[in-house]
């Protein structure tokens, strides 16, 4: 039986400093992007109302149609890596043996520590002439000179992306192992009875089971992917000639280099159709009814 | 005990190679300038020094040690600001009665679809007009409006799971809304609070791009911001500084993350399906 309650405005003072902060600081902004897309905006001069005019030329703007193109060849090449590595990891710390905690514990640990501190380490790494990646290269005959691998995106992209397989392989392979253990083991010793041998079972049962789990994590290195900044900031300062600025990168020098508030809100509108796009296909796998 | 068995073996060699890049961090920031940059690379320090974490302490008369300084501040003030907003957001939106409740609710899944990163410019001029800029108020404003989302969402369920007779009962027996509240349902909630506590500190702790925009005042720079700026500087990079600096930044959430695991991975797995 429902009750009767009388609305009592003690009750609103739970909610209100998150709605104020949600007002002020996520609405309010948001309503701002939409509008300042349609100004030319420099951070100290005068606003003038130019409608369209920053999206067409978002159209013939180059570095903008790289930037982009950069940042989805970026997350299309790390999300992969990432998976493979993942799985790996999570098949490898399935069971009970000796020591799987700690190994629980050594994959994972990465994912806390910050992007900026890993890209330091890495960039030290990958130094050209101190760097002790060259180094082991050389030693093992792998190549003959010192590669400088920041120098260009040929060498930079792979640096990168394989310094963030590194570091995010850990959190991806949390959901898989999370994902495999909801999988009941009589279902495996009915299949082993049938004759099924490991790799049937996991194409023929585990993967299907945990398809709603993959999927989601997937959708997650993707848009982490897809707001990557640090990473290439620090390791490559967008470089050479701008060949490896992210979109939020991009970002970030329009508005806070270049001081175009405008055109940097159109900018972040096409960042975040993109986002929306991902989030919708998102919401879809969150309200799908197999995920729990 | 468990067995010794061949992932054992497989899981040790990978795991080796996994700490390897941390190791190298270890190695370098405990070594002198001749041997940092000695070929081939020692593999293990001749002369162990803590010249370079010496140094974080006196570098620019204790300037730099200050950035590690403002970012213990401000994530301790992101902490306790995130936990108590979503707690009280999380009962509120889970056990009372409130008109627009849904729209509320809507709006905070907002929140936690579209990150910071795509309203940096806009956060940026609201900012100014508040005459924000350059304050550690401004980044925990920043990081309490898009961190707790997520935290009320996962207050929200914790609180959810609590059954209404109780509460009711509680009433009846003449307990006030707030005691309520206080004595009866947070109780039930502690690990919950943990865990989203853990978070703020995790991502506030690491957090790059809103104190680089909003904290670039030397006053109040975060290590992050500061660890950039040493490997730009225009005198070339001191690998020295820049590792010791490096573990010094990750050792406090490491630390956090051996003893408070369980809370750690609860939130991140959580958070995965933010």
């Amino acid at each position: 039986m429902k009750q009767r309650k009388k609305l009592n405005l003690i009750s609103y003072l739970f909610v209100l400093p998150a709605m104020v902060l949600n007002l002020v600081f996520f609405i309010y902004p948001f309503i701002q992007t939409v509008v300042m897309s349609f100004f030319d905006w420099p951070m100290l001069g005068e606003k003038t109302f130019v409608f369209l005019d920053n999206y067409i030329n978002l159209f013939q703007d180059g570095q903008f149609w790289n930037s982009l193109f950069f940042t989805l060849k970026y997350a299309l090449f790390v999300t992969p890596c990432l998976f493979i590595l993942a799985f790996v990891l999570a098949t490898l710390i399935n069971g009970s043996f000796a020591g799987v905690n700690l190994f629980r514990s050594i994959y994972y640990a990465p994912v806390v520590i910050s992007m900026t501190c890993c890209s330091m380490v890495w960039l030290w790494i990958y130094n050209d002439l101190y760097g002790v990646l060259n180094y082991i290269m050389q030693f093992l005959g792998i190549i003959d000179e010192p590669v400088l691998w920041m120098n260009s995106a040929e060498t930079s992209l792979p640096a990168v992306i394989f310094m963030v397989t590194w570091k995010m392989a850990g959190f991806s392979m949390l959901i898989i192992l999370a994902a495999f253990q909801t999988v009941d083991d009589q279902v495996y010793e009915a299949a082993a009875v049938d004759g099924a041998g490991k790799i049937t079972q996991f194409i023929r049962i585990t993967l299907p089971i945990i398809r709603p789990q993959v999927a989601l994590a997937l959708i997650m290195s993707v848009i982490g992917s897809v707001l990557a900044f640090e990473q290439f900031l620090i390791m490559t300062k967008g470089g050479p000639a701008q060949t490896t600025t992210t979109i939020v990168h991009y970002i970030y020098n329009t508005s806070f280099k270049y001081f175009k508030m405008g055109y940097g809100s159109a900018i972040t509108m096409v960042l975040l159709a993109v986002l929306g796009a991902l989030s919708l296909v998102e919401y879809k796998f969150l309200n799908d009814p197999t995920i729990n | 005990m468990r067995p010794v068995t061949k992932k054992t073996w497989i899981n040790a060699v990978l795991g080796v190679v996994f700490i390897l890049p941390l190791y190298w961090t270890i190695v370098t920031s405990l070594k002198d300038r001749t041997e940092i940059y000695g070929t081939p690379p020692s593999l293990f320090p001749k002369k162990p020094t803590l010249s370079n974490y010496i140094r974080i302490f006196t570098l620019e008369d204790g300037l730099y040690l200050g950035y590690f300084k403002n970012t213990v501040i401000i994530t301790i003030i992101t902490i306790i600001v995130i936990v108590v907003v979503s707690v009280l957001a999380g009962y509120g939106l889970s056990k009372l009665k409130l008109k627009g409740k849904g729209l509320m609710l809507a709006s905070i899944m907002a929140a936690i679809m579209i990150p910071f990163q795509a309203l940096l410019n806009p956060l940026y001029s609201t900012m100014s007009k508040l005459g924000l800029l350059n304050t550690m108020t401004s980044m925990v404003l920043i990081y309490a409006t898009f961190h707790s989302p997520f935290c009320i969402y996962m207050m929200k369920n914790a609180f959810d799971m609590i059954p209404d007779s109780l509460l009711e009962s509680a009433k009846l027996d003449g307990a006030g809304s707030f005691k309520v509240f206080l004595k009866i349902c947070l109780p039930f909630t502690w690990s919950s609070v943990a865990t989203i506590a853990v978070y703020a500190a995790y991502t506030t702790w690491n957090d790059y791009l809103i104190a680089l925009v909003f904290g670039n005042s030397d006053a109040i720079k975060t290590f992050n911001v500061g660890l950039t700026n040493l490997a730009i500087s225009q005198y070339g990079t001191d690998w020295g500084l820049l590792t010791s600096s490096s573990i010094v930044g990750l050792v406090p959430i490491l630390i956090m993350f051996v003893f408070l695991q369980k809370y750690f991975i609860k939130g991140m797995l959580s958070g995965a399906l933010k």
